[in-house]
């Protein structure tokens, strides 16, 4: 009895799991892909496709482009070119041109989130000023490593963060939470990773300038040893940052308290600074504290004026803490923000500037 | 006696190792009868037969000038009585009965045959025809004592009873084989181990009837029917410091004649696993040992299935360079992945059986063109990738780990089970194929015990004694509730 | 002839089986539908639930000491008169047939959706149907002895999901704290509470008689109650704080996708597939105990044998036919289990306890 069940089990599988076998060689792993709008409304995708018999390179491959009504279709025409089947598990980036962020982002990302294959710890970028292919192209030439770029830009220029796409999606799906995406664009035959691009609910508004890029992203804790300078000329003094940390409270109906905490390093001052005492360094600190308040100023007042889209998320936190004021419509406008800063510089880099 | 002689003759006419020899000693006839092989021939000529000498011409002192003894001795007859049983100055003597005991068995067991005075006397002169006392052959001791099992079973019983000395260790035996007459004994500490087991084990021993056993194994087989599982339920071993830490459990020896190997039962699947070395070593060290050795069980059964699912189905566990390093080596193969991966288990299991067949002096060669062959030259001509042999490497070193004949080869069936489903299904392949083999595992019976000791029916002090870590010995106070009625460790 | 020791149930044995009955009906069923109704209250819901369901506890223990040579099915016969007895087997026999129909579904959409999606679900079904046929015709000891480490495994396989997941956790996704309507708290109550009932049923599946070490298994069995409690309350708070509010909603099976951030020294990712399995391996036991009941239910001792595959075959035919597809299965399923097990599981059980008070009192009159 137990063989007659055992023989036919395996008769059962023989005739039916072959259909899900992936043989390796049937794989085309995908490493980056770029998806453009084309005039008639159709959709433009490229991709980078990891050359095998190449097996110490890993960075680039061949680049395959297709057309199709969805980004599915599209990706199955690629087939028609290439012999193998896309495979998007070990995806790391994806370019999408600005057409397709301002109108058709919900339709693209739809097919990444159902999508059973990949995990979406992929980077998302925005093509500014540039076609995604052309992008895809560039990138392939070059062999850039996109995720060692990025990270390295995130940790010691700051306009630009680590939120992949699954952060991207919770954060586009919370209500009163709009996200800022990275961009990308071309200068010189060169990538240049530029500034951020805010959002309003599913579609791309407009462009964060550097400063504000950077500023945005100390306020959601994704920066570590960006540089701060304050003065000009001879009175420049530049400090780099060892440990930022902000935090975000309400305070009370209608007023929204940020607190920043950073701590630094002296690392550069010009001839007319010399540092000889506490009061001094104090002063310094100072300097810093009130630049970094008033620049905070003026990115809420433009926030709340210009851009009109909650990027900071006070709204998500007044829903989190049942603050009525988030029902209403305009509750941007309503809110008013304290900003609170604390700079520590802890070291002048091991010297006493005594000349 | 005429017809005792005669009888004997035509019985052995075949038999032309068997020497007959009459002896007339004052008249008085003995007749002689032995196995030129199985005897020591300078036992027999310096010491039989000078001693028969001596005792039948000894007695005439006495009666010299007997009357009687006078006549006797001009007509030419000796009717003196000998009791040859007290008089003779040999180890093993018994009087034998020609219609109760097989006379035969007694020439072909190395016994001389004295027919004296119409009475039958067995002596026992054995050759030594068995090697010395050397090192295991097939399994390693790292630091225990290094003495073998022989293939007497009386110098086997010796090396037991040097390490345990007390009257409490009994032995019993019979013979079983009608045409070999081998002797197959147990034994056992009484007042240990528990008296059912010994009871069920002799009942199942004393049923057979079979034309010879050659092996301890025939005994096996016959105490074991019952057991359908691939694993066996008895450790077969060679070393006699095995054997006696096994009894002072309460676990009872098999031992037979004319094999060096000795069968130890009740036995789980932990034992299997372990190694009595853990005990000649320190206590903290061993953790680590034996956390190797599990998962070297886990690596040997399920490594080739685990990477034939990721390469076939689950591609998105592997990290992406190994992926694309992957898929660089199976550009150039021919084959299937499954087709692939049964070669290489197929070619290892050649490599070792051939290892195991070679004599000595072919032995290095053979195994050196082996390795070439499985190594550069396969990979370099495409027919494996060169991660495959590193998981059947792999694979095969830690079965490696095991030292029964039996566990090893139970583990590859397995191996291909696994594979099997593994290629078809892919993880939820690995994972019905876990559910046969714990349940072919649990369902298996040790002589009316489970084979899953300590995990299966949780004990949690043995657990902690014996399955991960192991108890420092001046803590280890009590023996386990399994295997004996007598539990702690007293001064009798 | 010595009985064998190797046919003994230890107590250990029959509180695992508790453990992997309630782990298999909450991943993937249960924790759908709660989180579907109180998104990330769910914990508030489970913390109220397992305190309440520790009250059923002491109707099943009743019924456990106070009857020593019977399981469930038996006892019905003991306690009830003949026609009585038949009606409430029957009762029983129906629901646990619907149960197996559904958790045979739910496992087979698991695995469909997650593993092998080219291939078809039926495909599935009769991967998981057969070797409960082949693991059925043995002693249950045997499965009681292949459940217990199974269930070790589990338990080891969810500490290393948290350990991997810990440095995922965001506690901003916990709030807002109480936002759910009192109603919808008290339904999401109720289907722990209900769906608990289930495990409960596969305790008795054993008398006490044939349990070795029988003093101890009362408490034994509590503990492993509290513990399977807070177990499935780590498993839902890990998740809450992985995921958050708004992405629980959208999931089918939410506890799979959070493992998918799982990352354990930056070493190991990705292998939620291979972390996932203990949940075939909870469903695989739930099932054989689901079985081993309807076999025992059913009379007749010719044909013996041959019931687990007609039933297999039962379940395939009646599950291809209601459920067609995940959504119709989960509409079925919402509206309808909680009136299935409580009339079908719970009355019988409420019969049994009160019959038995007034059999007890009735005996102390009488002496």
């Amino acid at each position: 009895m137990r063989k007659y069940v055992i023989a036919l089990l395996v008769f059962v599988i023989i005739f039916n799991g072959f259909s899900s076998i992936k043989e390796l060689t049937d794989l085309a792993i995908v490493k980056a892909m770029g998806i453009d709008l084309t005039e008639d409304g159709k959709y433009h995708i490229s991709a980078i496709v990891i050359d095998t018999s190449d097996s110490e390179n890993t960075n680039s491959g061949i680049v395959y482009e297709a057309i199709g009504d969805s980004v599915h279709d599209a990706a199955r025409n690629i087939v028609g070119i290439s012999p193998k089947k896309l495979y998007l598990a070990h995806m790391e980036t994806l370019v999408i041109s600005e057409e397709v962020a301002k109108t058709q982002t919900e339709n693209v990302l739809d097919f990444f989130i159902r999508d059973n294959e990949g995990s979406n710890a992929f980077y998302l970028f925005i093509a500014n000023g540039a076609k995604s292919s052309e992008i895809i192209d560039i990138i392939n030439t070059e062999k850039i490593d996109m995720v060692s770029f990025l990270q390295a830009t995130e940790k010691y220029r700051g306009i630009a963060n680590l939120k992949n796409l699954n952060e991207i999606i919770k954060t586009i799906l919370k209500d009163g939470d709009e996200i800022c995406a990275n961009s990308i664009s071309i200068k010189d035959e060169k990538i240049v990773i530029n500034d951020m691009a805010y959002f309003r609910d599913w579609n791309m508004a407009g462009y964060l300038t550097s400063q504000e890029s950077v500023l945005y992203n100390i306020l959601i804790n994704e920066i570590s040893n960006i540089i701060l300078s304050v003065g000009q000329g001879d009175n420049l003094i530049v400090a780099e940052v060892m440990d930022s940390k902000s935090k975000i409270s309400i305070e009370n109906e209608d007023t929204i308290n940020i607190e920043i905490k950073i701590k630094a390093n002296l690392s550069e001052t010009s001839k007319d600074i010399k540092i000889t005492n506490s009061e001094k360094l104090e002063e310094i600190e100072n300097n810093f504290e009130e630049k970094i308040n008033n620049e905070m100023l003026v990115f809420y007042n433009k926030i709340k004026n210009e851009y009109n889209s909650d990027i900071l998320g006070f709204g998500n936190l007044l829903y989190r803490k049942k603050n009525q004021l988030y029902t209403q419509d305009n509750y941007l406008q309503k809110l008013n923000v304290n900003v609170n800063t604390q700079v520590n510089i802890s070291n002048q880099g091991g010297i006493n500037k005594t000349w | 006696m005429e017809n005792l002689i005669e009888y004997l003759k035509s019985r052995l006419k075949n038999l032309d190792d068997i020497y007959f020899r009459e002896l007339n000693i004052k008249n008085k006839k003995v007749f002689i009868a032995f196995s030129d092989a199985l005897i020591d021939s300078s036992l027999v000529s310096n010491f039989v037969i000078r001693s028969l000498v001596d005792i039948i011409s000894s007695d005439e002192l006495e009666d010299k000038n007997n009357l009687k003894s006078k006549i006797e001795e001009k007509i030419g007859i000796n009717s003196k009585k000998i009791d040859l049983e007290n008089s003779i100055a040999i180890n093993k003597i018994k009087k034998l009965d020609k219609e109760k005991d097989n006379l035969f068995t007694y020439i072909l067991s190395g016994f001389v045959l004295i027919v004296l005075d119409e009475n039958i006397y067995a002596v026992e002169t054995k050759a030594s025809l068995i090697r010395g006392i050397s090192e295991p052959t097939s399994e390693n001791s790292v630091r225990g004592a290094k003495d073998s099992f022989v293939e007497n079973i009386m110098t086997n019983i010796g090396l037991i009873r040097r390490r345990i000395k007390t009257e409490k260790l009994e032995y019993k035996e019979t013979k079983i084989g009608t045409k070999t007459n081998t002797t197959v004994g147990i034994m056992y500490v009484s007042n240990i181990a528990k008296s059912e087991l010994v009871d069920l084990v002799e009942e199942k021993i004393n049923k057979i009837v079979i034309d010879g056993i050659l092996d301890v194994n025939y005994i096996q087989e016959y105490i074991e029917e019952k057991n359908e599982s691939d694993f066996p339920v008895s450790i077969n071993t060679e070393r006699p410091d095995i054997v006696s830490y096994y009894l002072l459990q309460g676990r009872i020896a098999v031992l037979v004649d004319n094999s060096p190997y000795v069968l130890i039962l009740p036995a789980f699947f932990e034992d299997f696993i372990n190694n009595i070395d853990d005990v000649y070593q320190k206590s903290k060290n061993v953790t680590i040992t034996k956390i190797i050795r599990y998962m070297c069980l886990i690596l040997t059964v399920m490594v080739p299935a685990f990477y034939l699912s990721l390469i076939t189905f689950d591609q998105e566990s592997i990290p992406t360079e190994l992926l694309t390093s992957f898929a660089a080596q199976r550009e150039g193969v021919p084959f299937p992945a499954f087709i692939e991966a049964i070669t290489m288990v197929f070619a290892f299991e050649i490599l070792r059986e051939s290892d195991l067949r070679s004599n000595k002096i072919s032995g290095n060669t053979m195994s050196i063109v082996g390795a070439l062959i499985l190594g550069d030259a396969a990979v370099s001509a495409g027919i494996v990738s060169p991660i495959m042999i590193i998981v059947v490497a792999l694979t095969t070193i830690s079965g490696l780990t095991f030292s029964d004949i039996n566990v090893i080869n139970a583990l590859r069936k397995w191996r291909a089970i696994y594979m099997i489903f593994a290629s078809l299904c892919g993880l939820i392949g690995m994972a019905m194929a876990t559910i046969l083999f714990v349940t072919s595992l649990v369902s298996t019976n040790s002589y009316t015990k489970s084979f899953t000791y300590p995990v299966a029916p949780l004990n949690m002090t043995q657990v902690k004694k014996s399955l991960f870590t192991r108890m420092a010995i001046p803590k280890d106070h009590t023996r386990q509730k399994i295997l004996t009625n007598n539990l702690t460790r007293s001064r009798e | 002839m010595v009985e064998k020791e190797s046919k003994e149930i230890y107590s250990f044995g029959v509180s695992c089986i508790f453990l992997s009955s309630f782990l298999a009906m909450f991943l993937g069923l249960g924790s759908y539908i709660m989180f579907n109704l109180s998104k990330n209250d769910t914990y508030i819901a489970v913390i109220v639930g397992s305190v309440i369901s520790l009250g059923l506890f002491y109707i099943f223990n009743y019924i456990f000491k106070n009857n020593n040579t019977s399981n469930l099915i038996e006892l019905n016969k003991n306690l009830f008169g003949k026609i009585f007895s038949k009606i409430l087997n029957g009762m029983l026999f129906i629901t646990f047939f619907i149960i197996a129909c559904i958790i045979v579904f739910n496992i087979s959409n698991f695995l469909n959706i997650e593993y092998l999606s080219d291939s078809s679900i039926n495909f599935f079904k009769v991967l998981v149907l057969l070797p409960i046929v082949y693991i059925c015709s043995k002693n249950l000891s045997v499965i009681i002895k292949a459940n217990q480490i199974f269930t070790i495994i589990s338990i080891v396989f969810i500490l290393i999901d948290i350990l991997g997941l810990y440095p995922k956790f965001n506690i901003i996704n916990i709030e807002p704290i109480f936002n759910t309507s009192v109603p919808d708290l008290f339904h999401s109550i109720l289907i722990y509470i209900i769906l608990s009932i289930v495990a409960f049923c596969m305790l008795l599946v054993t008398s006490r008689n044939r349990i070795k070490d029988k003093d101890r298994a009362s408490s034994i069995i509590f503990k492993m109650i509290v513990f399977s409690n807070v177990v499935q309350l780590v498993i839902i708070f890990a998740t809450i704080l992985v995921l958050g509010e708004d992405f629980i909603s959208i999931f089918r099976f939410p506890e799979y996708i959070a493992l998918k951030q799982f990352s354990l020294f930056n070493l190991l990712e990705r292998v939620e597939n291979i972390l996932a399995l203990h949940f075939y391996f909870n469903s695989f036991y739930l099932l054989t105990f689901l079985f081993y009941y309807m076999i025992n239910i059913l009379p007749g001792k010719r044909f013996k044998k041959y019931y687990s595959i007609i039933i297999c075959i039962a379940i395939y035919i009646a599950t291809s036919l209601i459920f067609k597809e995940g959504i119709v299965f989960y509409e079925i399923v919402n509206s309808s289990i909680i009136y299935v097990i409580l009339i079908g599981m719970l009355l019988p059980i409420l019969l049994i306890f009160f019959k038995m008070i007034k059999n007890a009192k009735k005996s102390k009159i009488n002496v």
